[in-house]
């Protein structure tokens, strides 16, 4: 009997896959990885968490309100968890020389209850403006979670499901004996779906 | 019996395509900020010049914009840094050798280039300027006086301006 092609294919396909090294691992289901559900980040502000003037010379504490905060979007499939990891600088520095600085101490807060509103925002604790928090997109209350997402194929419309979490960063600055300049910083956001990312620090 | 033995062959083929799950992480950075101000300098440069002004009005009046006699001040702060100017239109010179006063009416000008003629006359009380690239703004001063009723005497008074961030 003569072998049909697709045999032929099929027999190449599997000598490739046994003969390719891999590392040998067993089978496992990992609940935690998601991997085809999107992300996004916005930012709702337009703009810097930009502590605004007039600023002085050993004028004290100045501060960001959570009023006036920072916000970032992060939209996502509402009936699952993301893990956000958050890293500040703990300075600002005088952009034309790195002498001068002035202290930061960076809050967060989120709001999941798919609204921007800071009437009902849970704080975020951050130690020396590094932390990490867990929260679903949207808020389940006291109920357990519901059932486990639909696969993403080709009928899936992850928007369908999507839904909006809200993360809130703010905080204050101490203004000592410093020299007038422009001062910055950066903050490091990271979202993924179940737990935080590991910091590197 | 050929259809069976193709979607037998393509969902063993499938069978070995790995499956990559992993956990995508999105990122963003945000940029903290702030910007402080230097101090304030006021540098007087030239003072206002009643020498040898008399003429037929009892009125004398010092043009901020247009007379070589007004006084000019320079305010150095923060470039382009927004401010916020007022001063006392009103003030009473003294006669510094015997009695009576004057009442001066200031006028002021203002430009964040050094052209007097340019200068804009600030004539609200409070004014929201900026100082230019070099953190200056550049200042004039005059004003008028009604002598109808003045003691002879030399005359004195202060000039009072204040200049605060924004």
């Amino acid at each position: 009997m003569a072998t049909s092609p697709a045999v032929c294919v099929f027999c190449l396909l599997l000598f490739l896959h046994v003969a390719t090294p891999e590392k040998a691992s067993a089978q496992e289901i990992n609940f935690g990885s998601y991997a085809d559900y999107q992300i996004e980040l916005h930012d709702v502000t337009m703009g810097d968490l930009e502590f605004e003037g007039p600023i002085v010379r050993n004028g004290g504490v100045y501060q960001v309100e959570l009023a006036d905060a920072f916000i970032l979007e992060i939209i996502g499939v509402k009936y699952l968890d993301v893990g956000v990891l958050i890293e500040g600088e703990g300075e600002l520095v005088l952009d034309s020389d790195s002498e001068q600085t002035i202290p930061f101490t960076l809050k967060g807060a989120y709001a999941n209850r798919g609204q921007e509103s800071i009437t009902d925002v849970q704080p975020v604790t951050l130690t020396n403006n590094i932390g990490d928090v867990r929260f679903p997109i949207l808020a389940r209350d006291q109920a357990p979670p519901g059932p486990p997402p639909r696969p993403p194929t080709g009928e899936f419309n992850q928007s369908e499901v999507n839904e909006s979490a809200f993360l809130y960063l703010y905080g204050e600055i101490d203004v000592g004996d410093v020299d007038a300049g422009f001062y910055s910083g950066t903050i490091t956001i990271n979202v993924r779906y179940d737990a935080p990312p590991e910091s590197n620090n | 019996m050929t259809t069976k033995i193709y979607s037998l062959l393509i969902a063993l083929l499938l069978g070995l395509v790995p499956v990559f799950a992993s956990a995508q992480t999105e990122s963003v950075s945000v940029t903290v900020s702030a910007t402080v101000q230097g101090e304030i300098e006021m540098i007087t440069i030239n003072t206002m010049d009643f020498q040898n002004i008399g003429g037929e009005s009892d009125i004398l009046n010092i043009n901020p914009i247009q007379s070589e006699r007004a006084g000019k001040m320079v305010a150095r702060g923060t470039p382009n840094a927004e401010f916020r100017l007022n001063y006392l239109r009103e003030r009473e010179l003294t006669n510094v050798e015997g009695t009576g006063v004057l009442i001066f009416n200031y006028e002021v000008s203002g430009s964040d280039v050094d052209e007097q003629d340019s200068s804009e006359m600030l004539d609200q009380e409070v004014r929201q300027l900026e100082f230019n690239g070099d953190g200056e703004f550049y200042l004039w001063i005059g004003g008028l006086v009604d002598l109808s009723n003045a003691e002879p005497g030399s005359y004195e008074g202060e000039f009072t301006i204040e200049i605060e961030y924004i």
